[in-house]
């Protein structure tokens, strides 16, 4: 309540010093006649609409010291002083800073433009949901809050990454559901961060695993509010991040990434068909242009004789061996991938036209490719959009490329080892100390809860 | 990290497993099928025929081209390697789905012939194997006009993708070779003939011995055959009434199997089962006389699967594997049994059942 009288002596100088140089920092100072005081702020990081209505009349109107403290204080979101660096940081964050003589009060007053609440375009549903979360914390909370009535929900917020960025994380989970192990394990990486700029929450994602590099998601990041509701009520920690769309939910098994919120929303056999077309999509992106490659050039006789001759005579204009033909055109079908997702709206379907058509076409018509890699390229590509969260198909994009070189060097043999390898790296990861090949996600099972 | 290095290192090794074979697919010639024929200037000698596939450049148009190449040499092996001189794609037998022996070489010790089949890891054994009458060149030399890929449509007589022919009996290169060298069974070939209108037929069948006897049965004895091996039920049978007048009953469902009794004094018993739907006749038929021509059907089959089981055992063949089965249901050595089966052979006695159901007369009224 009383601030220390040597407070003020040593923030103001410290204050002065960090912020008088910068344009937008406002120090200001009011005299209604009874009594000073200084208000400092950084006026783009707040709702400088808001300062006149709340701090200037009231000042103006109350003639009493102490009387005008108590307004303060009695204010939602009035903080007490702590130390020099928090409120440095507070004051990057958003609040006001009073000095009434000797005494430091703060008042957060955080204002962000970025609010609205954007549609969910990365996993969309037909008939879910249409809007995703906004790039502000708090509106995310609100929108998850409106998903998930449990008074159970709790939200902590004390965490601050990134030296630099000193962006503000909090965690969301149900503490009747949450698995206390996991929570202990998140909490303690989240402390650990040690980067200087954390901007998005892939970014995150890198810094809370223990590996280093990594090729598969252990984390999920959505964007969706009733993905994260369904994910609360497993008992799942949501990590969410000032200024992304995006959270990250822990922990998250392989069998997470394969599945869309659509699944819930359909009946049950047509749910459990797209998840079956998913698994199909899956092996098909990643085993097609092995399979080919170690068909074609080590065992043809797998194939019935008519299917045999049929891709023999479309790739005898082929100048190239089997796997070169195979990674050019995987290369390309990247590149089209890559070039459609960076360009602008409006040149992408050009980009998708000319490549995706014209230049198939002309590749077969020019004799560099055969027929059937077009076939096996396109539906390659088309396989691994099916993979609903983004971040696996672009692991499984990768994955396939070990495949094909272990084919491309010992023939089928090569794919079957590498397919066991891959298995291997798949049962050695973990998310947060669940198993990442632990199928089924059910309560019952779980190894340890709260009781 | 031991463990991982442990891992890798058995992985490393597993793929030291893998063979050396790299080699696109257009830059191999698919034998579609093969002959053997006896060598026209060489004794004891072989004349091998490859019958190689080539693919068309056009790929709309499926490809009818084949190139066959013939060698002569004392073995298999060998003239294989001297084919491989001469076409500059390598040769590969993995879609090799068709061989056919020349009559000639029938005569011959077949298991001696056939060894370089079983040996060699490339041959499917899934492969059908004939007799090529008059000789194997010649039918692979054909070109049925309904052929779009080279062998295809031996493929098709034989796999039952195709046609489905009570004529047409399947003899796939595994089962050949365990009836050559199995005791108590004799081996049987379907024998594949050239006809008048370019195409191939194969309605009869070839049985060896491993005493070198050959029989070839003529197409109805073919027929019963199947139905008395398979219980083959894609027949037809024609059924006399009295001099002038005849019905054609059309099978829907033979079952057809046989019972061993008597061990010293062996009966063969066979039940045949079918149903069948009439599909062709000279006169009226009569609900009331059903019964009769139940009976007269049943006669029928029972005179020609008679007929064609005296033969064989007339021939000392036994292409059903009686001995096989007798061999199952004795003791001794089996040096013993199979001669005991050999002197008790020619006096088994074989019976007929028959029973026969007309379902109906056809769609007429």
């Amino acid at each position: 309540m009383f601030g220390k009288s040597n407070n003020v002596d040593q923030l103001k100088p410290l204050l002065e010093k960090n912020f008088k140089g910068s344009k937008d920092a406002t120090f200001q100072n009011l005299d209604n006649g009874n009594y000073q005081l200084k208000m400092i702020y950084i006026n783009s990081v707040i709702d400088t609409s808001k300062i006149h209505d709340m701090f200037v009349k009231p000042f103006f109107e109350v003639e009493k010291k102490e009387q005008y403290t108590k307004y303060l204080q009695s204010l939602g979101d009035y903080k007490e002083y702590k130390n020099e660096r928090e409120t440095i940081k507070d004051i990057l964050h958003g609040s006001v800073v009073f000095l009434i003589d000797q005494t430091v009060h703060l008042i957060g007053l955080n204002h962000q433009e970025n609010n609205s609440v954007l549609d969910a375009n990365v996993e969309t549903t037909i008939m879910g949901p249409q809007k995703g979360l906004s790039e502000n914390i708090n509106v995310n909370l609100n929108l998850i809050r409106h998903r998930y009535h449990v008074p159970s929900l709790t939200v902590e917020n004390n965490y601050l990454v990134g030296d630099k960025s000193n962006i503000e994380v909090v965690l969301l989970y149900d503490s009747e559901q949450v698995d206390t192990k996991v929570l202990k394990k998140v909490k303690e990486q989240l402390n650990k961060v040690d980067r200087s700029i954390v901007q998005s929450a892939g970014e995150l994602h890198r810094a809370l695993t223990s590996r280093k590099r990594r090729l598969f998601p252990t984390l999920m990041v959505t964007e969706r509010p009733d993905r994260i509701a369904y994910n609360l009520s497993l008992g799942k920690v949501i990590v969410m991040m000032e200024g992304t769309p995006f959270v990250l939910i822990t922990p998250a098994v392989f069998y997470d990434f394969m599945t869309s919120m659509e699944d819930f929303y359909q009946p049950y056999f047509v749910g459990k068909f797209l998840v079956l077309l998913r698994y199909i999509g899956l092996l098909i992106s990643l085993f097609l242009p092995s399979f080919y490659v170690g068909i074609i050039s080590y065992n043809p006789e797998i194939l019935r004789i008519q299917l045999a001759f049929s891709i023999a005579s479309s790739r005898i204009p082929v100048p190239f061996p089997s796997y070169l033909e195979v990674i050019f055109m995987l290369i390309m079908m990247e590149m089209l991938v890559e070039a459609s997702i960076r360009l602008p709206k409006t040149i992408g379907p050009t980009a998708t036209t000319v490549g995706g058509l014209i230049l198939g076409q002309a590749t077969t018509e020019a004799g560099l490719v055969s027929n059937i890699m077009i076939i096996i390229v396109a539906s390659v590509a088309i396989s691994n959009f099916i993979i609903p969260i983004n971040e696996m198909s672009f692991s499984m994009r990768v994955v396939k490329y070990f495949l094909l070189l272990f084919t491309t060097l010992f023939g089928l043999i090569g794919l079957v080892i590498s397919t066991i390898g891959l298995i291997f790296y798949l049962v050695n990861l973990e998310s947060h100390g669940y198993p990442y090949l632990k199928l089924f996600f059910s309560e019952s099972k779980r190894p340890s809860k709260v009781s | 990290m031991g463990k991982g290095r442990k891992v890798f290192y058995v992985l490393f090794c597993l793929l030291l497993l893998s063979s050396c074979g790299f080699k696109d697919i257009d830059k191999r010639a698919f034998v579609v099928s093969m002959g053997i024929d006896e060598a026209s200037n060489m004794e004891d000698g072989y004349e091998i025929i490859l019958k190689v596939a080539i693919p068309e450049a056009e790929s709309r148009k499926e490809s009818e081209k084949y190139i066959l190449l013939t060698e002569e040499s004392q073995t298999i092996g060998e003239a294989v390697n001297i084919m491989k001189g001469r076409i500059s794609n390598e040769l590969d037998f993995g879609h090799m789905k068709m061989i056919v022996l020349g009559s000639d070489i029938m005569k011959r010790d077949l298991s001696k012939v056939m060894d370089w089949f079983t040996r060699r890891r490339d041959i499917q054994q899934i492969a059908y194997v004939g007799v090529g009458k008059p000789d194997a060149k010649t039918i692979l030399d054909v070109t049925p006009k309904i052929e779009r890929l080279p062998s295809n449509s031996l493929f098709l007589f034989f796999g039952e993708t195709g046609t489905e022919s009570a004529y047409v009996t399947t003899s796939y290169l595994f089962n050949f070779r365990r009836d050559l060298k199995e005791r108590g069974i004799d081996a049987y070939l379907p024998v594949i003939e050239p006809n008048d209108t370019g195409g191939l037929s194969i309605a009869k069948l070839m049985i060896s011995s491993k005493e070198k006897i050959l029989l070839e049965l003529n197409e109805e004895e073919t027929k019963m055959f199947n139905i008395l091996n398979k219980g083959y039920d894609k027949f037809n049978m024609v059924v006399e009434t009295d001099e002038t007048n005849y019905f054609v009953l059309t099978m829907d469902q033979v079952d057809s199997s046989y019972t061993f009794m008597n061990r010293d004094q062996p009966v063969i018993t066979f039940t045949i089962n079918f149903s069948s739907l009439v599909e062709e006749s000279t006169f009226e038929f009569n609900k009331s006389k059903m019964e009769k021509y139940k009976k007269l059907a049943e006669e029928t089959v029972q005179k020609s699967a008679k007929q064609l089981l005296l033969k064989l055992q007339e021939n000392n063949l036994d292409p059903f594997g009686f001995g096989v089965h007798y061999r199952s249901i004795q003791k001794g050595s089996e040096e013993e049994k199979i001669k005991q089966w050999d002197a008790l052979y020619p006096n088994v006695s074989f019976k007929i059942d028959v029973k026969a159901t007309i379902k109906g007369t056809g769609v007429v009224e």
